[in-house]
């Protein structure tokens, strides 16, 4: 099981939470901890804990496809 | 145009003089337009001159608004065939199609044509009623949570919560549906944001993602790969197609002599007549091809992705080769096998820059050889239709220009055995999803696409009844499609599958009990035939290419004949069984 935390930009639109929990759920990540804050009225980060037995770029290249979704980086720790 | 009547409704512009000062333009640009009207603004901005729908009462402020447009609307007879339509539309005539629906079921009637179009990379932009913002999270009359129940199924979803927003807002949606690896995007229109009014502004500067550009550092390693390989094999994706890169790809495919064969949705990207063009693989694909990719050191694989209908047993997968990935979504790379050489970008450009000459001379004769070892016998005994046959034989009366869509099931797999396509654009067929009832609307939205192609639907008794209202609409519109309808009165891939992998357990596959087709054809005035026998074959479909208006050809064969060959699910590709035992 591969642990990782991915720390995500994301324009603050309505849809965008829900469309990153579906993604995560469709590819096979479970989310152990997750945190989401505006950083002002046009932007999100969200920091969010994933376990999976897939490489966690399976997941973070199809976040950054999320037309919301600005930056991704990832912590293997 | 709506923006003219707009302004004539409250200025004294003079149409016919010709030219409009700045003053007047400017005048024009600050008319309020209703978000109805706003819609059918955007829409002959972006250029699109038909759409297909459906109306309802969510969505009555965007057909009130239709009714003075200029943009040809086609009234399908269920909202799934006007999706389809629509993927038909984009398919065959390599541009973003537009599908309306209204709230609640009309939206949700589109979804399966949203997801068939996610996974094959279509452009498109759906429109969707939705209730007024005040009624919206109430449970009210005709409401459905639209945005995410298409979440899963679009490249992106809007909903338009401020009508000041929606000129931006459908600006995006066209350039999020066209760019990159392209998909559908929905748009969610309450009622009362169709009915308010705002400023017509000018187009909006999008920022555009830019297409990813490829490294040269691994371009370099990809030469050497090639430059290294003895029996390299290219495998065709559906994005050669989608880029724009058929005539690239081609001239990789003659320069370095590489044997290819092709996905499903890649097929017509290879020039058919190469006589190292080995066919499809996969599943259902040609021996010669499969075993290619099972003896090949390297294999490059251009906008493909490695499905699992192409793969077979994926650890057992080509296992001798070398594995150069093209694409332009970064998220196929690695994803189910991992690449030596991984290039990112524009097909386009990066098939002429990977470009090399190659001396393989032996692989390529053992390669060829294997393709006329393995060719298929047509000769069947008996006064029975053999459907290899028949598909041959039409393929060898069809203009290289026509265009032809499937639905999906034996006939399809058939299809993609025995026809010759010349241009992606010339196949359509629901390939990652497999969707049933694709092949009628989509060859309906292809004719008006293409109104001077012919167009050809072949399909199956399972799946033409799965959107079998769609003869109303060849009726209304007298589209001349053709439909080859592939009898055996069967669900004939599940039959298939019952008696080669559960016992002949034959479960719900009966269907013997099927309508008429030609009575049914009759009903909604189009002229067709049936035919049992092998002897009719040639005069029926003389019949059919030379009718004018839309036709059906029902061709009825053995409810026992199966698609050959056939790779066992769980199974490497080089095992394929090629009949019952």
């Amino acid at each position: 099981m591969n642990h990782s935390t991915l720390i995500i930009k994301a324009n603050n639109q309505p849809t965008v939470m829900e469309r990153l929990m579906q993604v995560t759920r469709y590819r096979g990540f479970s989310i152990n901890k997750l945190n989401m804050q505006k950083l002002s009225d046009k932007d999100l980060e969200i920091i969010m804990s994933v376990d999976s037995r897939n490489p966690i770029e399976n997941l973070s290249r199809q976040l950054l496809k999320l037309v919301d979704v600005v930056d991704i980086s990832i912590s293997n720790s | 145009m709506l923006e003219l009547n707009a302004v004539q409704n409250n200025t004294a512009l003079d149409q016919d003089s010709g030219s409009q000062t700045d003053e007047v333009k400017e005048l024009m640009n600050k008319q309020q337009l209703t978000g109805a009207q706003i819609v059918m603004q955007v829409l002959q901005q972006q250029g699109v001159d038909s759409i297909f729908g459906y109306p309802g009462g969510a969505i009555m402020p965007i057909y009130d608004a239709l009714y003075d447009s200029d943009i040809k609307h086609y009234l399908c007879r269920h909202e799934q065939g006007v999706a389809f339509a629509a993927v038909g539309y984009a398919r065959a005539g390599r541009k973003t199609a537009v599908c309306m629906a209204t709230s609640g079921p009309g939206a949700t009637n589109l979804i399966t044509g949203l997801a068939d179009a996610y996974a094959d990379s279509i452009p498109l932009v759906a429109i969707t009623g939705q209730v007024p913002t005040t009624a919206m999270g109430t449970d009210s009359f005709q409401e459905v949570d639209i945005i995410s129940l298409a979440m899963a199924a679009t490249k992106h979803c809007f909903q338009v919560t401020c009508v000041d927003d929606l000129q931006s807002v459908l600006e995006q949606a066209f350039a999020i549906a066209g760019s990159g690896r392209q998909g559908p995007v929905l748009v969610d229109i309450p009622k009362d944001i169709q009915l308010a009014s705002t400023l017509l502004t000018a187009k909006t500067e999008l920022a555009i993602t830019p297409i990813p550009q490829f490294s040269q550092a691994t371009m370099a390693i990809a030469k050497t790969l090639i430059s290294e390989a003895s029996k390299p094999v290219l495998y065709v994706g559906g994005g050669v197609g989608m880029a724009g890169a058929v005539e690239e790809l081609r001239a990789f495919a003659q320069t370095t002599g590489m044997p290819s064969v092709s996905t499903l949705k890649g097929l017509g990207a290879v020039d058919p007549e190469c006589d190292c063009f080995l066919g499809m693989l996969g599943m259902h694909g040609l021996k010669a091809a499969n075993l290619a990719v099972q003896e090949c050191d390297l294999l490059v694989a251009v906008g493909a992705r490695f499905d699992d209908r192409v793969t077979g047993k994926l650890a057992e997968f080509a296992p001798h080769a070398k594995v150069i990935h093209l694409d332009i979504d970064v998220a196929e790379i690695n994803k189910r096998r991992c690449a030596d050489a991984a290039l990112i970008g524009d097909l386009k450009t990066m098939l002429p820059e990977l470009m090399t000459d190659l001396k393989i001379v032996a692989w390529r004769k053992h390669c060829t050889s294997m393709k006329l070892d393995y060719a298929y016998d047509y000769n069947y005994p008996g006064e029975d239709i053999y459907a290899p046959a028949v598909l041959k034989a039409l393929s060898d009366v069809t203009p290289k220009t026509a265009i032809l869509t499937t639905d999906v099931g034996q006939h399809q797999m058939w299809a993609t055995q025995h026809m010759v396509f010349s241009r992606p654009e010339n196949f359509l067929s629901s390939g990652a999803i497999g969707t049933m009832g694709f092949g009628l609307p989509a060859a309906i939205g292809a004719q008006i696409s293409r109104p001077d192609a012919l167009v050809i639907t072949v399909t199956g008794d399972g799946s033409i009844m799965m959107n079998i209202q769609e003869l109303a609409t060849l009726k209304r519109y007298q589209i001349p499609v053709k439909i080859v309808l592939i009898d055996n009165s069967r669900l004939g891939m599940v039959r298939q599958w019952q008696e080669l992998f559960f016992s002949e357990r034959y479960s719900e596959i009966d269907l013997s009990d099927n309508p008429d087709f030609v009575a049914l054809a009759a009903a909604f005035e189009i002229k067709s035939q049936r035919i049992t026998k092998k002897s009719e074959v040639e005069a029926a479909l003389t019949e059919m290419m030379s009718h004018q208006g839309p036709y059906l050809l029902q061709i009825s064969i053995d409810e026992y004949h199966n698609v050959w060959p056939l790779v066992p699910p769980d199974t490497a590709n080089h095992e394929m069984i090629e009949a019952s035992s």
